[in-house]
């Protein structure tokens, strides 16, 4: 049950972001940009990254949501995600994806955790500064939006029915778009 | 976030220069976050 009093019904943090909407929108057009703007990295690959970091961070709602919304662009791959989450160095994924994953799990510990180390074999694997810098943010929006969803105790439903379906319209219109959209409102 | 973003790329972090923080707290103070990162951003030659 959640801390505070939270729209009756809505899964993780749509609750807190229907009950604020004026902190959702920003926070909605940063995940936009930074997930789903024009890039280098692609969609799946992002999402990866803030699948990953939610999983370390135990967010059970965002690690669900977002492996799926990265399943989805990956061609429905949900072992693929699976093995990311569980060890990303023997996924079956790029060299240079490993590397940035890497350098975002130690974010998730601690952005002085990150070394020169981890940014020089990022950059071996021919990652750009703009992919290590938003490897960067990316994982540090995650460690936010998990602290949110979780420091307030929200709902995580446990059907991964719900997560599949989610995530299908997460990919096909944004967060921004569907965050307050009243269709399906569970959903 | 914040803190992850500014140390997970090991930004530049004045420690010799405690009036550079007065300044800087003074004016995101008055101003707001973003009008001082504009100010910021276009005294860097940004």
């Amino acid at each position: 049950m959640p801390h505070i009093a939270l729209p009756n019904g809505v899964p993780g943090i749509r609750g807190p972001m229907m009950f604020r909407p004026e902190t959702a929108r920003p926070m909605n057009e940063l995940v936009d940009v930074l997930l789903r703007g024009p890039h280098t990295l692609s969609p799946g690959e992002r999402e990866l990254i803030g699948a990953y970091v939610s999983a370390r961070n135990d967010c059970v709602y965002c690690h669900t949501i977002h492996g799926a919304v990265a399943a989805h662009h990956l061609g429905g791959n949900e072992d693929l995600v699976l093995s990311v989450k569980r060890d990303f160095e023997h996924a079956g994924i790029s060299e240079k994806l490993k590397s940035l994953l890497a350098i975002a799990g130690k974010v998730q510990q601690s952005g002085r955790e990150v070394t020169p180390e981890d940014v020089e074999r990022a950059r071996q694997q021919g990652a750009t500064d703009l992919e290590i810098h938003d490897t960067v943010l990316i994982a540090a929006l995650f460690c936010m939006c998990n602290r949110y969803v979780d420091g307030l105790a929200t709902w995580a439903p446990e059907d991964p029915d719900f997560y599949r379906q989610r995530a299908a319209r997460l990919a096909a219109e944004g967060y921004t778009a569907i965050t307050f959209s009243t269709s399906a409102s569970t959903m | 976030m914040y803190n992850r973003y500014v140390d997970g790329l090991a930004t530049y972090t004045p420690m010799d220069n405690p009036e550079l923080y007065d300044e800087m707290g003074a004016r995101m103070a008055h101003q707001g976050y973003t009008k001082a990162a504009g100010d910021l951003a276009a005294a860097a030659g940004r």
